[in-house]
């Protein structure tokens, strides 16, 4: 009985593995015909499109080296004057929301399309077919993540900021956030980004905020500089809610400005300045002023790092690498003194920025004989660096 | 004394079925979760569902050499290669006894310079610092005295500037999209603080330019041999242990690491020869103990080619390390084996490498030793004992058979009919030969084990080759 369970046992097994074994072979073959099928299906949408634009050579690489011409404005608003062509449109759309409810349809689409992205005749054959990609957005919007992942790419794609509101494209887009992957929420806000909705965008927020979603503070400030918008309108309505977000998302934004020319040190210095503003805020506060200079804040610095250096090293670290922006004697006086600190760091970004905010050599001579062993080895070693010709 | 024999035989017998079965169920279990997270990851890079990015955050590569003259440039160079944007190389060496420094610093004309290192984690002190920039990417030398992989290691910690590290061997080359990859589990989750990456056979591939020109199975026997075991092995148990966060070890080879939580517990233990295990066990035990969120991952799209031992000696050498390591290491965090507070970790993970990875050879031992008494007493049910075996035998080739045929299409990997029928030979071969061959050396690790715990052995490198690796006409 024993015996003949362990055997039934192991046999089970076995049948399992051959049956992954299988499954495996099986499908390499699988995906090596799915590449082909792909490859036709990516063809007819070529031919297809080509025959939009009055293409007499639909083959692969013709379509790619001969569309561009074609595709101009012009070509496209001829062939969509009532008649022959207008029909072969309506055909097409209508095929459009047929076949690219199917996800490998989409993907061979996308592939052609992705191509010819950039041309002025793409741009209004697309704008013509947005009825139907909104279509496909409600049909997109029930399926799982993954695929909502992808669609969202695509609208990304396919509908940068044009001036043209898409309020039904936005709120449908916002929807695929519910019970989103990582990488759905991610592409759904790469694509309110392009198409250039800062009220979209700061209902997104709203929406990963309330539901405590963690996404990337890096990929949300690097997401909002491929905004297609006015990226200081964004900026500000996006900072007029820091107070109802949670700090990661503020971090965002005080990332992002910190990207733009925009001028927020009015804000900046307010919020600096707060007792109760974190300590990783604090941090991104005085990186946006290590890069936007404001003479007026140099006094400032100074003292916190005369202060901090004995109480928050860390904030002593940012600061001490910050003052490089903001030369002067006063400065190079609290750097010189910097060099003494306990923190190692601190000592590293103060003679960095002893030599960033032009030093004459005799006065660094001077400093490194008044350094102790410490302040003397990185100084040392920062100068070394500066004349690193490699 | 008869009822003594048939009660021990039957004890034996009992013990060995359970102790087969739950390896045969977990082995099964691991191939069948690996094999569907693949089949997952591969159909969601397909749609874009990844966070593809300009830019992500710096990284430190350090790469620890000891003797590693044959190796060490061309490890540098493919480094070189890859298309990460922001990252500084560190070369440690480790008071190699070779032209490791010099040719380092005659190939990258690097020059000397007086840096001073914060010591945030212990190591030994640095005998010579030297610098350079080669296509924008700051590579930097440390020379110091021998310490140890570990020591090594720490060395590259103090002297990294970035937030996080990756660690890997001087033998050891990078697809140009590994870091791109070993990274993302890190963007999509806070609470990373270590990521695995996939450890393949590098004497398999050529590579061009980070990227794969070929890959086909070696003539040497010992070579495919690893390279199959390495396939189930990165398949199998890290998939299904990352399912709950219970991966015991990252490579050494191959590793991202939050430097900030690294430093937190103390770098790298310079005194084990398992200095990779014992980092993410540490980990596991700090975070856990400190009621901290957070994750280990497991990146099987972050792929490094190492090189593996092409000798027995040097393959009994590497194994009788890992079987020190991980005994130094199951020894030292003993308190975690079913200790409630580790959940899952302390009891599947733990009892894994304790039960199946440290014990088998000794398990296994005790076994035949069960077979030779049963034959003298005349009690061995021969047919039985061989189909049981010819069926495990089976079972172990079909196993790997499938975790190889999961990376060849999980991966795209042109190969040809000669090498598939190489691997199906190989795949019985290894489960029938080498299977032994690593018992015997794993049984005999603890010889001489008071006076050579902390002794590394030497592993002859050889230089990889570029060429053609497609040379059959016929491929999948």
């Amino acid at each position: 009985m024993r015996r003949f369970g362990i055997n039934y046992m192991i046999y089970f097994y076995m049948f399992i593995c051959l049956t992954l074994l299988f499954f495996n072979i099986a499908y390499i073959f699988y995906q090596k015909r799915r590449q082909n099928i792909q490859e036709i299906r990516a063809m007819h949408w070529k031919k297809e499109l080509a025959g939009l634009w009055k293409e007499s050579d639909c083959t692969g690489q013709a379509f790619k080296e001969q569309h561009e011409p074609d595709c101009t404005r012009q070509a496209f608003k001829e062939q969509h004057e009532p008649g022959c062509e207008g029909q072969a449109f309506k055909v097409h759309k209508r095929r459009l929301r047929r076949k690219l409810k199917r996800i490998d349809q989409l993907i061979a689409y996308n592939s052609v399309m992705e191509d010819c992205l950039g041309t002025g005749g793409v741009s209004d054959y697309l704008e013509e077919c947005y009825e139907d990609f909104l279509f496909l957005a409600v049909e997109y919007g029930n399926r799982e993540a993954m695929e909502r992942a992808f669609f969202a790419y695509v609208i990304s794609l396919y509908y940068p900021y044009m001036g043209t509101p898409r309020k039904q494209m936005v709120n449908i887009l916002l929807k695929y956030m519910d019970d989103a992957t990582v990488y759905c929420r991610e592409n759904v806000l790469l694509a309110l980004y392009a198409i250039g909705d800062a009220v979209a965008v700061e209902h997104a927020f709203m929406y990963l905020d309330s539901r405590g979603l963690y996404h990337s503070p890096k990929l949300i400030s690097d997401g909002l500089m491929t905004y297609k918008g006015d990226k200081e309108e964004l900026a500000r309505r996006l900072w007029s809610k820091r107070n109802a977000w949670n700090e990661s998302l503020v971090l965002s934004v005080i990332q992002f400005v910190t990207q733009l020319d925009a001028d927020f040190s009015e804000e900046f210095i307010g919020e600096l300045q707060k007792d109760n503003t974190s300590l990783e805020h604090r941090f991104a506060y005085i990186r946006y002023f290590q890069r936007h200079v404001k003479p007026g804040l140099k006094g400032y610095l100074i003292d916190c790092l005369k202060q901090y250096d004995a109480s928050n090293n860390s904030l002593a670290i940012v600061i001490s690498l910050a003052l490089g922006s903001y030369p002067g004697e006063d400065t190079a006086l609290a750097l010189e003194g910097a060099l003494q600190s306990k923190s190692w760091y601190v000592r590293k970004n103060a003679a960095a920025s002893l030599l960033r905010i032009g030093l004459p050599e005799d006065e660094l001579r001077r400093v490194y004989e008044a350094s102790d062993r410490y302040g003397k080895e990185i100084l040392e070693y920062v100068s070394e660096r500066r004349f690193d010709t490699v | 004394m008869e009822q003594f024999v048939t009660c021990f035989f039957t004890g034996v017998g009992v013990f060995f079925l359970a102790y087969l079965l739950l390896y045969a169920s977990y082995l099964f279990a691991s191939v069948a979760v690996g094999a569907f997270q693949l089949y997952k990851l591969e159909k969601m890079s397909q749609i874009k569902n990844e966070l593809k990015h300009e830019f992500y955050f710096p990284v430190s590569i350090l790469v620890p050499a000891y003797n590693e003259e044959v190796t060490i440039i061309e490890s540098v160079e493919s480094l070189l290669n890859l298309k990460y944007k922001l990252y500084e190389i560190i070369v440690i060496d480790d008071g190699s006894a070779d032209r490791t420094t010099e040719l380092m610093v005659e190939h990258f004309q690097m020059k000397k310079v007086s840096r001073p290192i914060r010591r945030v984690v212990e190591c030994e002190m640095q005998e010579a610092v030297y610098e350079c920039r080669a296509e924008n990417i700051k590579i930097t030398l440390i020379r110091k005295k021998n310490g140890g992989k570990g020591d090594a290691l720490n060395m590259g910690i103090n002297a990294s500037e970035y937030p996080y590290f990756l660690c890997m061997d001087a033998d050891s080359m990078l697809q140009d999209d590994s870091i791109e990859r070993i990274v993302r589990p890190v963007m999509e989750d806070d609470n990373v603080v270590a990521v695995g990456g996939l450890i393949r056979v590098a004497q398999c591939v050529v590579m061009e330019n980070g990227e794969i020109a070929g890959y086909h199975l070696p003539w040497n026997i010992l070579l495919s041999m690893q390279a199959m075991e390495y396939d189930r092995s990165f398949l199998a148990s890290r998939i299904l242990l990352d399912s709950f966060n219970g991966n015991l070890i990252i490579s050494g080879a191959f590793g991202l690491f939050k430097k900030e939580v690294v430093v937190a517990v103390g770098g790298y233990d310079r005194h084990t020869l398992g200095e990779d295990m014992e980092l993410v066990v540490k980990l596991h035990a700090f975070c856990r103990n400190n009621q901290m969120g957070y994750t280990i991952r497991y990146e099987p799209s972050a792929i490094c080619w190492s090189q593996v031992p092409s000798s027995f000696k040097d393959l009994k050498s590497q194994r009788r390390r890992w079987h020190l390591g991980l005994f130094q290491c199951m020894w030292k965090y003993r308190h975690l084996c079913l200790n409630s507070r580790y959940g899952l970790l302390g009891t599947i993970s733990y009892m894994y490498y304790l039960l199946y990875e440290l014990c088998s050879p000794a398990i296994e031992i005790f076994g035949l030793f069960t077979i030779l008494l049963a034959v003298l007493l005349g009690r061995l049910n021969v047919g039985f004992m061989l189909k049981l075996y010819l069926l495990y035998t089976a079972y172990g080739a079909v196993l790997t058979m499938t975790a190889f045929f999961q990376r060849i299409y999980s991966q795209n990997v042109k190969i040809s009919v000669g090498d598939i029928v190489k691997a199906c030979v190989m795949c019985v071969a290894e489960n029938v030969f080498f299977r032994l061959v690593l018992d015997f050396i794993r049984s005999t690790a603890f010889f001489g084990y008071r006076k050579r715990k902390l002794v590394w052995g030497k592993i002859k490198r050889t230089k990889l080759e570029e060429g053609d690796a497609n040379k059959d006409s016929s491929v999948l």
